[in-house]
């Protein structure tokens, strides 16, 4: 296990006991990052349920605010430590093209000039291969590298804080754990949403439902849960990701929306939401039972046993769960699987039947190991970043 | 034998539709009891925008609502009608916007409501993706530079992560820690580049999906055989593969399944005739008199689903032809060009054209047709029209068939009025009768379908509104009939 080195000067003076360990620049770009997931979340149940939009729509703006918002703050920041004489606060930073800034802050400011970026690359997009119909496309790839930016940005500025003064005041730091747990989840809802096309309940048989959760998902879980300092990070980061996004599933439905665009094949009267969450809560809780009695061995034995543990409790609990999710017993306010965007016809043949694998028996087979060696890979990889994570300071 | 033109039309007829280079729509009939004038701008990619203006004349007007419906889903596929607003300081003009998101035969429902209470109409607006972009040298440029710093800084970052981010405040950088950033930076820098590569194939996919999407308009191929006397012209249409279009459900437009117009490339030579089946993709029609030469084919068809064609092809006439016309609906002849007015026998057709037309404004293209010492001349309906207008660019790269109703195929109106589940009122045929065989089922109002033509029109002046896609010059034939026989004046029109 990773020593931290202490970086505050010993003992900590009583004026700094006494500081707020969560500074107000930390609160603004917690918010930031707040205001962009909900416009993310809100902007894709508008397209679901209502359909036009423009770049002003209100979900727009949400996600642009967030942006500005860490954006300009970042900027601000950067300024004033660049310029500032104070020694000791410059010597909190890192250097970039002659200015002085941390770490995070200057992804911040990177995420906010990606999205800005994707915003005119959009609209000549748009122009040229159409409106909005799909989450993925290149400018929207782009939108979402500045997303994750920022979400790193801010993820790591709580850390730096919180790595600074987790052995010196470890009783004093709840505030900043349970934040970096919260920017954690945002995180980890982005990368959910990045590949939420094929993460239905219909394709929960398929081997690329478990290949991508198995790289996409696990490294920001294996990350995050070595970067946290609470007992049982991953289960509270996937606790988190399973919070927010049933209070969408649950919040979303009770607020009155109508579809704008034609054609409409099912006239809802509501916003849609996304898609119950995936119980990752459960390879969470795994990992955390885990890793505990792991740490004190080799990365590569980690990770073979983290993935390994990872692939077959998501295996298990989201096999077994979609065959509920694709019975009528889920067809509840409380599952949502009746939920069905403006523009799919609910009467359409097969839509609660798992989706036919296309392949061979022998390459279904070879999906599943190749998702197996995905989790192994990609938990080494998130391991890596996490330890990384855990002695950042600057 | 084809003629190099055929370029020209390979190229034209790819990126049109049922309007040959002129894409916007004009439509001028009546919403119930208002008069209304509508110019749309079709979206030239799908999902896209349709921009709607709407002269509502001087009636008084409370809220113009408009909605879009596509002939697959109906009314009940639509969503509800939006108010559009009115243009700032023109009492009588309104605009809106209309979102056509996936690709086949759609249309605008236009509900007007006033004192006389709410009459309804609908124009069809084809949702189909006809444009190629390229992206302009500023915003290449901007996205360009923007590009090469995410990259840069980015790069640097990730060095100053590795290099600076872990060690304690005021303590330097490592020789270790320098070297493994710069080691980091080589990758991350491989990596953004391998991740480009990547996102450039992808955005290939995309171009190469769009353009698979874009409509491909049914093929033509026109032939003469000399058969005895008779010169035969065989019409065959060829399907190219585009979304699920059909090419053997074609309906009758005027009562003719298709309308064929031939215009020899000197301009003299011109021909509108009405092809008949020989099964649903061959069509023959018998050539009446011709002069040997180069002919430009059009050929108007629509499909069940209300989506209007024109096919194009070119036909090399070997001799001269003259025979006798099989179809009385049939005219093929000299149309000599006249500067203002064109006198056929004692018909006088009186071309009434605006000094300055611009491209891209609608405007009405007058005829006043007299007789007899400039008494209004008693004409008769022609294909239930009061008059055929044909205009064509003089590079043949816009061609449009106006009736005094706009540019909007009849039986395509009549196809999506069938699809709406309210009265509204359409465009019917003007027919010799005076109580006209309209032949509506169910949805669409016999009483307020509205005719081509009021008194006022029929008696003198015949009026089709039209919107010059371009600056240039065009060639305008208008077609009337009087005492039984077509007659047709020939004009020249500058746009600029």
């Amino acid at each position: 296990m990773e020593t931290i080195t202490p970086v505050f000067e010993l003992p900590l003076r009583k004026t700094e006991e006494r500081e707020s360990p969560v500074s107000l620049y930390t609160i603004f770009l917690i918010f930031g990052v707040t205001s962009i997931m909900t416009g993310v979340i809100w902007d894709i149940s508008w397209h679901m349920s209502i359909g036009r939009d423009s770049l002003f729509s209100p979900p727009h703006l949400a996600i642009y605010l967030g942006g500005l918002a860490t954006g300009i703050g970042s900027i601000i920041k950067l300024l004033i430590i660049t310029f500032s004489k104070k020694v000791k606060i410059r010597n909190s930073s890192v250097s970039f093209w002659g200015m002085k800034a941390p770490l995070g802050t200057l992804l911040c400011i990177w995420g906010a000039a990606a999205m800005l970026t994707s915003a005119p690359f959009d609209d000549w997009w748009h122009n040229t291969y159409g409106l909005d119909v799909k989450i993925l496309s290149p400018p929207h790839a782009l939108l979402f590298a500045g997303i994750i930016s920022i979400l790193t940005g801010t993820m790591l500025t709580v850390l730096s804080f919180q790595n600074q003064r987790e052995q010196i005041h470890p009783m004093n730091n709840n505030l900043l754990r349970w934040s970096f747990a919260y920017t954690a989840s945002l995180f980890l809802i982005a990368m959910y949403i990045f590949i939420i096309e094929h993460l239905g309940r219909t394709k929960m048989h398929n081997p690329l439902f478990y290949q991508l959760v198995c790289s996409v998902l696990i490294m920001p879980i294996a990350a995050t849960m070595r970067g946290s300092r609470l007992s049982y990070p991953a289960t509270t980061i996937t606790g988190f990701y399973t919070i927010i996004l049933l209070i969408q599933l649950w919040l979303l439905p009770l607020i009155p929306a109508e579809p704008k665009l034609a054609p409409i094949l099912n006239p809802v009267k509501h916003y849609v939401p996304l898609l119950f969450p995936l119980l990752l809560i459960v390879p969470g809780f795994i990992l955390d039972k885990l890793y505990k009695k792991i740490s004190n061995k080799n990365i590569f034995i980690q990770a073979v046993l983290c993935g390994s543990a990872f692939f077959v409790s998501v295996l298990i609990a989201q096999w077994f769960f979609s065959y509920f999710l694709n019975s009528p017993m889920s067809h509840n306010w409380v599952f949502q699987t009746h939920a069905l965007p403006y523009y799919k016809d609910p009467n359409v043949q097969h839509r609660f039947e798992f989706a036919k694998f296309a392949g061979t028996t022998s390459q279904y087979y070879m999906g599943f190991m190749i998702a197996l060696i995905h989790a192994v890979v990609f938990s080494y990889l998130g391991l890596k970043w996490g330890n990384w994570m855990r002695r950042v300071q600057r | 034998m084809k003629h190099s033109i055929t370029l020209l039309l390979i190229f034209i007829s790819s990126l049109s539709y049922a309007h040959i280079g002129s894409p916007d729509i004009v439509y001028q009939g009546n919403a119930g009891p208002y008069p209304v004038l509508i110019t749309i701008q079709p979206p030239d990619v799908v999902p896209g925008i349709a921009k709607i203006l709407i002269d509502a004349g001087s009636e008084k007007i409370n809220r113009i609502k408009i909605q879009p419906v596509y002939y697959q889903y109906g009314s009940s596929g639509a969503p509800k009608g939006d108010d559009i607003k009115k243009v700032a300081g023109m009492n009588h003009l309104y605009e809106g916007s209309l979102w056509l998101m996936t690709f086949g035969s759609s249309s605008v429902k236009i509900s007007v409501e006033g004192k006389k209470g709410i009459g309804s109409t609908i124009v069809p607006v084809p949702a189909i993706a006809t444009a190629t972009r390229t992206m302009d040298q500023t915003t290449g440029i901007g996205l360009q530079i923007m590009g090469a710093f995410l990259i840069l800084s980015l790069v640097s970052i990730i060095g100053a992560a590795i290099k600076e981010s872990t060690i304690p405040h005021g303590a330097s950088p490592t020789p270790k820690g320098k070297r493994s950033a710069i080691i980091v930076m080589c990758i991350t820098f491989i990596s953004i580049v391998s991740l480009l590569i990547f996102a450039n194939n992808w955005w290939g996919k995309v171009e190469s999906d769009y353009r698979n999407n874009m409509f491909k308009p049914l093929k033509l191929n026109a032939q003469i055989e000399k058969e005895n006397d008779k010169s035969t012209l065989y019409l065959d249409i060829v399907n190219p593969a585009w979304q699920e279009r059909k090419a053997d459900d074609l309906i009758a437009d005027h009562g003719k399944l298709m309308h064929l117009f031939l215009i020899d490339t000197k301009g003299q030579q011109f021909a509108h005739l009405h092809p008949v089946p020989k099964d649903s993709l061959h069509f023959v029609s018998i050539l009446p008199s011709l002069n040997e030469g180069n002919y430009l084919v059009f050929a108007e068809v629509v499909h069940s689903n209300g989506m209007a064609e024109t096919l194009t092809d070119t036909l090399h006439v070997l001799e001269n032809i003259n025979s006798k016309i099989t179809d009385t609906d049939d005219f093929a002849g000299d149309v000599p060009l006249n500067s203002e007015v064109a006198i056929v026998d004692n018909l006088k057709i009186k071309a009434n054209i605006q000094n300055r037309i611009i491209a891209g404004k609608p405007v009405k293209i007058s005829f006043k047709c007299t007789e007899d010492g400039n008494m209004p001349a008693n004409l008769q309906p022609y294909l239930g029209m009061a008059g055929h207008a044909v205009v064509m660019k003089d590079d043949a790269s816009v061609f449009i068939h106006l009736h005094p109703m706009g540019t909007i195929s009849m039986a395509s109106q009549y196809a999506l009025a069938e699809k709406v589940d309210e009265n509204i009122t359409i465009c019917g045929n003007l027919s010799e009768a005076s109580e006209a065989s309209l032949d509506t089922t169910g949805v669409i109002d016999k009483k307020t379908i509205s005719l081509m033509r009021s008194n006022k029109e029929y008696s003198s002046e015949i009026i089709f509104p039209y919107v010059f896609p371009k600056p240039g010059d065009y060639y305008i034939w208008i077609q009337v009939k009087h005492k039984g026989t077509i007659k047709n004046g020939k004009f020249k029109i500058k746009a600029v």
